[in-house]
């Protein structure tokens, strides 16, 4: 079956397997030679990748923008200051896909953008099942600063004032912001299963 | 004591690190499960293969640009960052570049034709692609008196501000220096703070109205020349700003109040040119004078960096503390009648904005000493910016002031800041170039375009005083509204005329109240359609 192909996140090595102090040391050493920077990319493809397709739905743009985002890092290792790895790659990737949505909303055509939107993903949510595509169709209606900011927590992983610092916000209005977004998808998806009953019924 | 949202937050942070993560006992168990199950579904992604080839792709791009960021800037580095495209993408760039070659080889042959005094009809689109469509016409006059990478010496009246040093106003990336220090000085009688506190950029300050002090006040002086920009916002009460700077021997009175559209958000922004020495003397009140609550002033301060033509300057830029924009200032001198170009390159950490203003007095600001910016996001309105827009018109996400009619002799500053707080540096060049600069000598003829795109081109002639200048518009074909053909010197008009839908045709004369350079602006005097194009030509009569 085609879900053989499917990845998960937790997967990647436990931070203790793999520790900041490693992730630095690795950092240090890319400096010198690009090749050393496996282990980093190893660890955070998948989230990075899985943050850019569920920002932009479409598994291409998707991965040229991971490609973009890891040349990035791969080209601003001085920029790292410290701190958590995730934290400046995602602040890398936040950046990149506000970039992107800014430099295509001006040259895709309504017609074009939404027959992307429409058959975007089409391989994924085949393989999703019925539960995951209600989930993602909720998560893919959020206004855009909401999905950001729960994609950074669910995907990225990054603690909340990590979060804060990347769109500007406290951790504790983060937080807040979490915590109502999930409640409302909660009472969202409670309706639609209670609709689905009734429509089995 | 730890809230719901706290112990949600923890929760989420335990599930990303282990899928099977127990939820808190005191978090509720439906929103524990769901949490759960939303994240599974936001972690299971399809990427057949995809692994490898973005780690091929992104290691192959970034061997091309090695990691030297202490290597000065070079805009010429990075295509190599931009994405690879994907072949539909390709395939349409390829498509619209030979589109575009199609409709510039038609456009050449009807412009040619049109020139007999026919209507230009079906070339809007042509035009509207901001290619030099006439360019044979116009090459053909010997045009420009003046090189267009030049800005002319402007009159010395002009200027209310000195001239800007040219090296020792540079700015300092913050690693390598302290940022500047300006010293706050609330008299002894409203004291929030300490007596000369130093305040570094950023720093907030923060005061009560009372019924008792409906008013607070304090001084800012400076201790060398820059733009000092103070934020007052208060949640309780509409804000109004009242200064006075002290200029020996001169003091310059004027009140800021709140724009409709930041009244909202209670908020004021100032900028204000400070010299070495000078002291500016704000007043914190309210709207109605009634106003009581907490309120905040942050200030921030930045050296000008003279920028010139066709010399760009390269700048980091950091986004400061307290989620406050870092703000970077560069001004220039230009005269009227030029036509400029502002870009801004970045690498793109940041999402950069840039602001053009000038120090013009007006009404609310009589001596253009000070300037109230409504709101630093795109889209503010301000009688004092002359443009204000972060429309990404440039490369990328890049801003970018294309076209840029200088319409008087003046003081220009342009304001570049980061709409993206983060902590990452974010490296930019600005350049200042002029894009067209039609120069008229006697005798000389210029056939160009007006269109809704450029819908004002400038001209200029070199006068003296007292002996008149003779030119003549013709409209040889396209869109007929009416024209307004505007002659300006020291800031002053000589002549204005308008041309109505039947005028093809008009002969004008000015005299120049001085020796200088004189700038006519031909321009649609209403507005017209989206694919409004006019073919014209100026030419000035040679005297007999």
């Amino acid at each position: 079956m085609i879900i053989d192909t499917a990845i998960t996140l937790h997967e990647q090595p436990t931070p203790s397997a793999f520790n900041a102090a490693a992730e630095a040391a690795c950092l240090r050493a890319a400096r010198d030679d690009l090749e050393q920077f496996a282990p980093i990319y190893e660890r955070y493809f998948t989230r990075v990748y899985a943050y850019c397709l569920r920002r932009v739905d479409d598994p291409q743009e998707a991965e040229d923008l991971t490609s973009l985002i890891f040349t990035r890092a791969m080209t601003s290792l001085d920029q790292y200051r410290g701190g958590l790895v995730a934290a400046w790659l995602f602040r890398i990737a936040h950046n990149t896909v506000i970039n992107h949505h800014k430099a295509t909303r001006r040259t895709l055509p309504l017609d074009t953008a939404e027959l992307m939107a429409g058959n975007a993903n089409l391989l994924e949510r085949i393989i999703l099942s019925e539960e995951q595509q209600t989930l993602q169709a909720m998560v893919d209606q959020l206004p855009r600063d909401q999905r950001n900011l729960l994609l950074l927590k669910v995907i990225g992983g990054l603690p909340s004032h990590e979060i804060g610092k990347i769109v500007g916000k406290s951790a504790g209005s983060v937080r807040v912001a979490l915590h109502r977004i999930l409640h409302q998808l909660q009472i969202i998806y409670r309706q639609h299963e209670e609709n689905s009953d009734d429509n089995t019924i | 004591m730890t809230t719901q949202s706290e112990r949600l937050d923890q929760f989420l942070d335990a599930l990303s690190r282990d899928p099977n993560a127990v939820a808190p006992a005191d978090l509720d168990s439906d929103l524990a499960q769901f949490a759960r199950t939303l994240i599974k579904s936001q972690t299971t992604i399809s990427a057949p293969n995809v692994k490898m080839r973005v780690w091929q792709k992104a290691l192959a791009a970034a061997s091309q640009q090695p990691n030297e960021q202490k290597e000065p800037y070079s805009m010429n580095a990075l295509p190599a960052l931009q994405p690879p495209m994907r072949k539909a993408a390709r395939m349409f760039s390829y498509l619209t570049a030979l589109a575009a070659t199609v409709i510039l080889v038609f456009i050449w042959g009807t412009s040619f034709n049109s020139l007999n005094g026919q209507h230009l009809s079906g070339v809007s689109l042509a035009i509207s692609t901001e290619t030099p469509s006439l360019v044979p016409f116009s090459t053909s006059t010997p045009s420009l008196v003046i090189p267009i990478t030049t800005v002319m010496p402007a009159p010395g009246s002009m200027w209310v501000f000195p001239t800007l040093r040219p090296t020792s106003l540079l700015y300092v990336f913050p690693e390598q220096s302290q940022p500047p220090i300006i010293t706050i000085m609330p008299p002894p009688t409203f004291i929030p703070t300490p007596l000369s506190t130093p305040i570094l950029i950023g720093h907030q300050i923060t005061g009560k109205l009372t019924s008792e002090s409906p008013q607070l006040r304090y001084r800012i002086k400076a201790d060398e020349a820059g733009l000092l920009k103070v934020t007052a916002y208060s949640e309780a009460f509409k804000v109004r700003l009242t200064y006075s700077i002290e200029s020996s021997p001169q003091v310059y009175p004027g009140t800021l109040s709140n724009e409709t559209d930041v009244a909202a958000r209670k908020e004021i922004i100032m900028l204000a040119h400070v010299l070495a020495d000078e002291e500016i003397t704000l007043t914190v009140g309210s709207e109605l004078g009634n106003g009581t609550g907490d309120f905040s002033l942050v200030t921030s301060f930045g050296k000008v960096t003279p920028l010139e033509m066709g010399k760009p300057v390269d700048r980091w830029i950091v986004p400061g503390a307290d989620n406050t924009p870092e703000l970077q200032y560069f001004a220039f001198d230009a005269q009227a009648g030029f036509l400029i170009d502002v870009r801004v390159e970045s690498d793109e950490n940041q999402d950069l904005t840039l602001f053009m203003q000038s120090n013009f007095p007006s009404p609310q600001n009589p001596y253009g000493a000070i300037r109230f910016i409504a709101d630093m996001t795109p889209g503010c309105t301000d009688i004092y910016i002359l443009q204000c827009y972060d429309d990404d018109s440039g490369p990328g996400s890049d801003p970018e002031l294309r076209h840029v009619l200088i319409r008087q002799d003046g003081h220009y500053e342009l304001i570049v800041s980061s709409i993206v707080v983060a902590n990452l540096a974010s490296h930019y060049k600005i350049s200042l170039s002029s894009s067209i600069t039609n120069a008229l000598t006697p005798g000389s003829r210029v056939f160009t375009t007006l269109s809704w795109k450029d819908p004002a081109v400038p001209f200029l002639f070199q006068g003296y005083a007292g002996k008149s200048i003779q030119f003549k518009f013709e409209r040889l074909a396209g869109d007929q509204s009416f024209i307004r053909l505007t002659a300006v010197q020291n800031n002053q008009t000589l002549s204005s005329y308008t041309l109505t839908a039947s005028d093809s045709t008009t002969t004008q004369t000015v005299t120049p109240t001085m020796d200088g350079a004189v700038a006519l602006f031909v321009e649609y005097a209403q507005p017209v359609n989206q694919d409004a194009v006019t073919v014209f030509s100026l030419g000035q009569i040679a005297s007999p």
